[in-house]
């Protein structure tokens, strides 16, 4: 047994849409005349491993400063990982060629929370869409412009709309405007970082409603990096909760929310708000805030503000375990 | 006043309140005959989803609005017992933090980076009233610990960067109590917090209510925050309030279309929902609204009546409230 989360094998079998194995990313901290000097690592994924199935959703939750858009980073390639691998379609993308890394960029998009920033403000809508397409493909000019007619349909937008630029756009409207971006390429998989939480409640429910449609048209997999719990359950069907770098807790979103195992995921589960005024929420209220990823607590990451904590909670890293099919998770408790 | 500390006295009244800005597009009407009340130790919540006049409802309250281009055109706003739409300036400035406070749940943009928390804190102290040096510093610590912040010897000389997340928004709530208001009102971050932070802060907010009976107003698109923590809710839409009622009325029985479809678009921790309702369309243009029921474009039940005229506002209930023309 390793202290890091296995993905759980006995669900599904044979090879995952993407598998993540023991993946790190560590940031040199570094001090001294022109930041020569590296002092410490701060290890903002530490050892994570889960695996994305064909047209299925897995969530990533957790506070801010976990590692989850280092995560996000790490499997779009914007970042190297310090050690680990990911496997696409069973291939590990650091070591394949050129040609396949080239395609493995194409299959993997992402949409990020703020439409603002991820799209160019001096590109009409049709170049923002057709783009991708231009760079990557070798196709004629006609084909890229029905396909982009076609994606713009699909998002909720309609052809009026491909010659305006991106600030003539509502938030809303902004984000249909990613979610087609991002599909140009026909992607096996879309990296969706917080792409409703800038947005308001009915516009909310209509962006998950897009995903939701054209993951059944398309059969696209997600990985949604969230912290709105509620919002992962309507939308995931995997769940991993993150804490300083690790998981440490892995289930089916079912199994994940009817019995919670790991004391931070109850935790979440207790602040996050109700639905209705009677419904009762335990009260876990987590004191403090997370703790520096530069040095994080020895034994469970977590026991400095856990509120089951024993004495070898503090000394002994707790091993990764499979409490019920599927379910794993990281505490001494079980 | 006889009644003056009586628990469920009346602290707020709000009558018919307007509040215009002349704009090259014309008048846009942001808040347009909204009236509500509030008790001590009471919380009322208003929902509703961005650019409904939440921000401005409450501005109009503190007397803030910028003007021009922004006026307050009608109106009453009864404060224990005087109405703050007759107040000098002057008197104004008296009754703003002392006896109604605002505060931005957001921590960023709240406090100002180059003074100390401890002088953010006091600065209300230090206006409202004329006292020495050194009690000024002892009621700042005591706020401080009000709002739970360790060592408040060693942290008041601190600026904003030197504290985490959650300290800066208890300090944002420290502001808000340093002078006992009778009246507070929060006012939804734009960024949102992290689940575990937000947790604190709300019960924080509950704990000092308690303490003082404070009366409370939660302003949010959040239906959670609601549920959690309100006892009486106003739900705005377009400049006005579409619906009012207590707490439990609005989510076992929401009565106004533009609730009902609003509780069916949030997911649910507790439970699955099979498929979210998504509300078609936009909130209409507040300079250029239409005759009748301002939903009635997104409305799933409108009837040929709800485009001619504004719907009144319906009894539901003795405690509940709503504008459609379903209930006639
Ligand atoms: N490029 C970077 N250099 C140094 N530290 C970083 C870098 N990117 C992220 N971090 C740190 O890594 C940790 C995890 O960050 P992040 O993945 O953004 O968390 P999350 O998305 O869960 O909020 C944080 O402590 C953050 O400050
Ligand atoms: N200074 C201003 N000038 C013109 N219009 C304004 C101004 N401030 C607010 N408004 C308008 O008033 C309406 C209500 O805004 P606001 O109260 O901030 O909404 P909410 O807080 O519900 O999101 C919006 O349509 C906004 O455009
Ligand atoms: S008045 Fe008519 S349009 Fe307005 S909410 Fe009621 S039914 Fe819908
Ligand atoms: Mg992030
Ligand atoms: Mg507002």
């Amino acid at each position: 047994m390793t202290t890091t989360g296995q993905p759980p094998e006995t669900v599904t079998p044979g090879p995952a849409l993407l598998e993540v194995r023991d993946l790190k990313k560590y940031f040199p901290v570094t001090k001294g005349l022109l930041l020569s000097r590296t002092t410490g690592y701060l290890k903002a994924v530490d050892g994570i491993s889960f695996r994305v199935e064909r047209g299925k959703t897995l969530g990533i939750v957790g506070e801010s400063g976990c590692g989850k858009s280092t995560t996000a980073k790490l499997l779009l390639m914007l970042e190297e990982p310090t050690e680990g691998s990911i496997l696409f379609e069973g291939e590990d993308i650091h070591q394949a060629n050129s040609a396949q890394r080239k395609e493995y960029r194409s299959s993997v998009q992402a949409v990020f929370q703020d439409p603002w920033s991820s799209l160019n403000p001096r590109m009409r809508v049709k170049d923002l869409v057709g783009e991708p397409m231009v760079i990557n493909w070798d196709v004629p000019h006609r084909q890229v412009e029905e396909r982009m007619q076609k994606l713009l349909n699909d998002v909720g937008l309609s052809s009026y709309h491909a010659n305006l630029y991106p600030h003539e756009f509502s938030g809303g409207q902004r984000q249909r405007l990613a979610i087609a971006r991002g599909l140009s390429l026909n992607p096996k998989m879309i990296v969706l970082d917080e792409p409703v939480s800038a947005l308001d409640v009915s516009i909310r429910a209509q962006i998950m409603n897009l995903l939701k449609d054209l993951q059944q048209e398309y059969g696209v997999s997600y990985l949604l990096i969230a912290h709105h719990l509620a919002t992962v359950r309507y939308m995931c069907d995997w769940v991993a909760v993150m804490y300083l770098g690790q998981i440490v807790e892995y289930a089916d979103v079912k199994e994940l929310y009817n019995n919670p195992l790991h004391p931070y995921t109850k935790a979440l589960m207790s602040a996050a708000l109700p639905s209705h005024p009677d419904i009762e929420q335990d009260e876990i209220i987590l004191t403090g805030e997370v703790p520096s990823p530069l040095n994080p607590p020895s034994g469970c990451r977590f026991h400095t503000r856990c509120p089951f904590a024993m004495d070898r909670c503090s000394v002994e890293v707790p091993e990764t375990r499979e409490i019920a099919p599927g379910h794993t998770t990281s505490c001494h408790l079980y | 006043m006889t009644l003056a500390n009586s628990p469920n006295e009346v602290v707020l009244e709000v009558e018919n309140l307007c509040t215009y800005f002349s704009t090259r597009w014309g008048t846009v009407k942001a808040v347009d005959g909204v009236s509500f009340e509030l008790r001590r130790g009471e919380t009322l919540g208003i929902v509703g989803e961005s650019g409904c006049g939440k921000s401005v409802t409450m501005l109009s309250l503190m007397r803030l609005i910028p003007s021009p281009p922004g006026e307050i055109v009608n109106g009453r706003i009864m404060l224990e017992g005087q109405d703050l739409l007759q107040l000098s300036e002057n008197e104004m400035s008296k009754v703003r933090g002392s006896q109604i406070a605002l505060i931005i749940q957001d921590p960023m943009t709240s406090l100002n980076p180059v003074f100390s928390i401890g002088s953010q804190v006091n600065e209300a102290i230090r206006i409202h009233q004329d006292i020495p040096k050194r009690s000024i510093l002892e009621h700042t610590l005591e706020v401080l610990r009000k709002v739970n912040i360790p060592a408040a010897e060693s942290r008041v000389k601190d600026y904003p960067h030197q504290l985490s997340g959650g300290m800066r928004q208890r300090v944002v709530g420290a502001i808000g109590i340093s002078c006992e208001p009778s009246v507070l009102i929060a006012d939804e971050p734009t960024t949102s917090l992290d689940v575990t932070i937000q947790a604190q802060y709300l019960k924080l907010l509950k704990d000092l209510q308690q303490q003082s009976n404070l009366a409370l107003i939660f302003i949010t698109h959040d239906f959670g925050v609601v549920a959690k923590m309100c006892d009486r809710v106003a739900v705005m839409y377009a400049g006005k309030v579409v619906e009012t009622g207590g707490v439990r009325d609005i989510f076992n029985n929401p009565s106004h279309p533009y609730t009902e479809a609003l509780l069916a678009s949030v997911p649910k921790l507790e439970e699955d929902v099979e498929r979210l309702y998504a509300i078609e369309g936009q909130p209409p243009a507040l300079h250029d609204l239409p005759p009748g029921c301002s939903f009635a474009d997104r409305c799933p039940y409108v009837m040929e009546r709800c485009r001619e005229e504004y719907p009144a506002a319906f009894q539901v209930s003795e405690s509940h409230q709503a504008a459609c023309w379903r209930l006639a």
